[in-house]
């Protein structure tokens, strides 16, 4: 319709011009401009050959190869071997299928933990809050290295899920203070005061008013859990507190790293360092992207 | 632009994240100087890197280097482990009457002062035979003993019961102070933490949080006097920590496993002594278990499925060889026909079915139901063990069978494992196997029973006649192979790495458990540190 209409005026003048709006013909590349392409790939690489490790190794990574001893990257071990003659190559793609699997379950748990009893604390009276304000604070003022020790001692042997479970219950506080201030902001919306007095029960308000409200505020802190997550696995198991020895991970290959200090073998640490290192770079920032475009944003309204 | 920018920020940030931990390599040696420096005058004290301890007492403490230079005995083993005099002057035998007698160096004296008597002698004997309360892993050892007296002051009397073998081997035991441990409980007493003996080295204190036990040469000792000032005894056990000290300056000498050894070969500074030792190591059942006392039968069976020559290459650096005994290396050991397991994955396939095992659809083993699994501890900061264990379960796992390994700050033997990475020597008289594999034995804690070794043990022990002992302990030998107490890997070669200024290590010695000995002959030592 418009444009038939159009036909009717004749534009006229010495010197018109078209006016073109600026940056619609590459507004899909404008949007991908603004995301952190680089990281994305990387991390999407990295992701996809964990997934995929079996068809990408090319050794059995639990195998010893006894005839190639610390061996330097070469053509047959990529990586090198370590000691024992354990594939460097094939032991990073499977063991940070293992990494990542515990980043993302102890994101879960963090955030489930996190957002629930922010909310929670957010919507209760000054008096509870409080008092749940508080256990946060007393948590966080115990070192975090402190208390896993203390948990896992107290659970014993570890295993993926174990482990997930520690850092998760140990690291969730920052993310529920997070959430029960924006809560704090919301519940005297008037939507959220109308839902009140519909009979919303606070669950429903929960889900239906206040999580899609700080979801993006909330989303830096999330994602950059599991790289934190991930550190402090290798942390607990380069103090060899981590997975049993026979589960790999890129924690429990740094944890070699002591010996491969003594032995002149940098191959051993370094590989696995700086996948662990450029995980996290990437991770981090793809979070930042979040944080910016929620600050970007005038309102969540 | 922005995109730009910040790529390259990261990018700079990456390199030098990765730059800095590069550079952490380079650094650890250059700090030298300074430690050795900071730390005063120690240039006539030896910084010894040593096991764990937390007891100085030649009762308990049967392997630690600590005791034998604490203490000393009526006798001591020479270089090529012979017993000879050392507080006795001399001695002699009735072997009509089973009677030694002890003729005591006159003049000795504890390192608080006392005079040293023939009572000392009278008592430590009579702990080790009488007191029904003691639990200690040599007490085998005393078991002929039928009765000690002191004569007088200078002269000690034994009477066996009937003729050891060994009996000589065990009089090397430190002797105790009766004056300070009369009516205490040995096992308990403070005692064990504040030693006086009468040996080469007094000890001065310990230094708990730190780690480290400080010990002076006895001036008053009866033989040579050690030339080395001062011992300081820093308790590591980190086979990685040990190493790293004696890179960083801040250790003398230690014992280390082959492959950290390696690297300190032709290095400038540093020194290898490589002795012989009689430590193996094996994966040892614990047959009160649930798991093992119903399968006691299928242990030696494993051995067809553990490379242990690939072992030996790797982990040992070939500083070592493949065991079948467990007195393989001694004089009276050796016996070629109890080599009876040799790494054939058929001939494994091939027992595993007589004995009734058949591989389940995961193909693990499994009998009556129940699959072929066991767990074994491992204690965490022995990287030697560890990696042995870690090598044995994995061709273990390939040949059916999962043997779980769980490492472990301290050895719980209540925990429900079902055994260990063991390790341990009998670098003297082959009776040593008497206490470990007896039924009964005092050192037996895995509860291994074979009757057939029950019995050769005993007679081997009372018998005279050295071509007739021999001749027993290679029937031993055989029916250890045939059902083992344990499954043997390998003995080991005892790497001790020292400054290039320490003289007078002597190799010849024989070492044992943890190649323990090394300071057998102290007093020769000498330390010249630049």
């Amino acid at each position: 319709m418009v444009g038939e209409h159009r036909e009717d005026f004749a534009i006229v003048g010495a010197n018109y011009k078209i006016h073109k709006p600026e940056g619609n013909k590459n507004s899909s590349w404008r949007r991908i401009r603004d995301k952190p392409l680089v990281s994305m790939i990387i991390l999407a690489a990295i992701i996809l050959g964990c997934i995929f490790a079996g068809h990408i190794q090319n050794h059995d990574p639990t195998g010893f190869y006894l005839n190639h001893l610390s061996k330097a990257p070469n053509t047959e071990f990529y990586f090198g071997t370590d000691s024992l003659g354990r594939d460097i190559f094939s032991m990073i793609w499977y063991g940070g299928g293992v990494s990542l699997i515990i980043g993302l379950l102890s994101m879960v748990i963090m955030t489930v933990i996190g957002v629930v009893y922010g909310c929670i604390s957010g919507n209760a009276g000054s008096k509870t809050d409080a008092v749940m304000m508080r256990i946060p604070e007393l948590i966080n003022s115990i070192p975090v290295l402190l208390l896993v020790l203390l948990l896992i001692s107290i659970l014993g042997a570890q295993n993926i899920a174990k482990i997930s479970f520690v850092i998760g219950v140990t690291g969730w506080c920052a993310l529920a203070r997070i959430v029960r201030s924006e809560v704090r902001q919301i519940r005297s919306s008037e939507y959220v005061l109308a839902a009140q007095c519909m009979g919303g029960s606070s669950l429903h308000i929960m889900r239906r008013h206040l999580i899609p409200n700080f979801v993006s505020t909330i989303m830096f802190v999330v994602v950059s859990s599991i790289s934190s997550s991930m550190l402090m696995e290798s942390t607990l198991s380069f103090l060899g507190l981590g997975l049993p020895v026979d589960v790999i991970s890129w924690g429990s290959m740094l944890s070699l790293a002591n010996k491969a200090l003594l032995l002149n073998t940098w191959w051993v640490i370094i590989f696995p360092g700086v996948f662990l290192i450029v995980t996290m770079v990437c991770i981090t920032n793809i979070a930042y992207h979040f944080r910016k475009e929620t600050n970007k944003r005038e309102s969540n309204l | 632009m922005n995109f730009r920018i910040k790529y390259s920020r990261m990018f700079v940030t990456v390199l030098c994240i990765i730059a800095v931990s590069l550079s952490l390599i380079g650094c650890s040696s250059s700090n030298n100087a300074n430690k050795s420096a900071k730390a005063g005058n120690l240039t006539n004290t030896l910084v010894y890197a040593g096991e764990n301890t937390d007891t100085i007492n030649p009762i308990l403490d049967t392997h630690g280097e600590l005791s034998s230079i604490v203490f000393s005995g009526l006798m001591k083993n020479d270089a090529a482990g012979k017993p000879v005099a050392d507080l006795a002057e001399s001695y002699t035998y009735d072997d009509s009457s089973l009677t030694y007698t002890f003729n005591l160096r006159k003049g000795i004296m504890w390192h608080d002062g006392k005079p040293f008597t023939a009572e000392d002698v009278v008592f430590t004997y009579n702990k080790l035979i009488t007191d029904k309360t003691l639990a200690a892993s040599i007490l085998s050892q005393y078991l002929d003993i039928k009765s000690v007296q002191a004569t007088d002051a200078n002269t000690v009397v034994i009477v066996l019961s009937k003729y050891n073998a060994a009996m000589l081997d065990y009089f090397t035991v430190g002797i105790l102070p009766k004056h300070l441990l009369e009516g205490q409980d040995i096992a308990t007493t403070p005692f064990n933490q504040k030693p006086v003996g009468t040996g080469r080295y007094k000890f001065v204190e310990w230094d708990k949080a730190g780690g480290s036990i400080t010990l002076v040469k006895n001036e008053k000792y009866y033989d040579k006097v050690p030339n080395i000032e001062k011992i300081v005894y820093k308790t590591v056990a980190v086979e990685s920590t040990k190493a790293l000290m004696l890179e960083s300056g801040e250790a003398d000498l230690a014992w280390l496993n082959a492959n950290y050894a390696k690297k300190f070969r032709g290095k400038d500074g540093y020194k290898n002594f490589d002795f012989k030792t009689a430590d193996y190591r094996a994966v040892n059942p614990d047959f009160k278990s649930a798991f093992w006392s119903k399968n006691k039968d299928s242990v030696g069976v494993l051995n067809y499925a553990i490379n242990k020559d690939d072992i030996i290459k790797s982990v040992l650096n070939s500083q070592g060889f493949s065991a079948f005994s467990p007195i393989q290396l001694n004089i009276f050991g050796g016996n070629k026909e109890a080599d009876i397991y040799k790494y054939d994955l058929n001939k494994f396939a091939e027992e595993m079915k007589k004995l009734g095992w058949s591989k389940g659809s995961d193909g693990i083993y499994e009998r009556n139901g129940s699959k072929f699994h066991f767990k074994i501890q491992v204690r965490d900061y022995e990287e030697e063990r560890i990696d042995i264990a870690n090598i044995v379960s994995k061709q273990l796992k390939d040949a059916g069978v999962n043997m779980e390994i769980v490492l472990v700050t301290k050895f719980d033997w209540k925990a429900g494992y079902d055994g260990f990475l063991a390790g341990y020597a009998a670098e003297f008289d082959p009776d040593a196997t008497y206490q470990q594999f007896l039924s009964t034995g005092s050192s037996n804690n895995m509860k291994y029973s074979n009757p057939a070794v029950d019995e050769i043990l005993t007679k081997a022990r009372h018998i005279k006649d050295e071509t007739e002992r021999k001749n027993l302990y290679g029937q031993f030998e055989v029916a250890f192979a045939k059902e083992p107490a344990s499954v043997l890997i390998a003995f080991l070669d005892g790497n001790y790495v020292g400054i290039s200024g320490l003289n007078g290590l002597d190799t010849k010695r024989v070492l044992g458990h943890h190649a323990v000995g090394v300071m057998w002959n102290i007093e020769n030592w000498t330390l010249s540190k630049k």
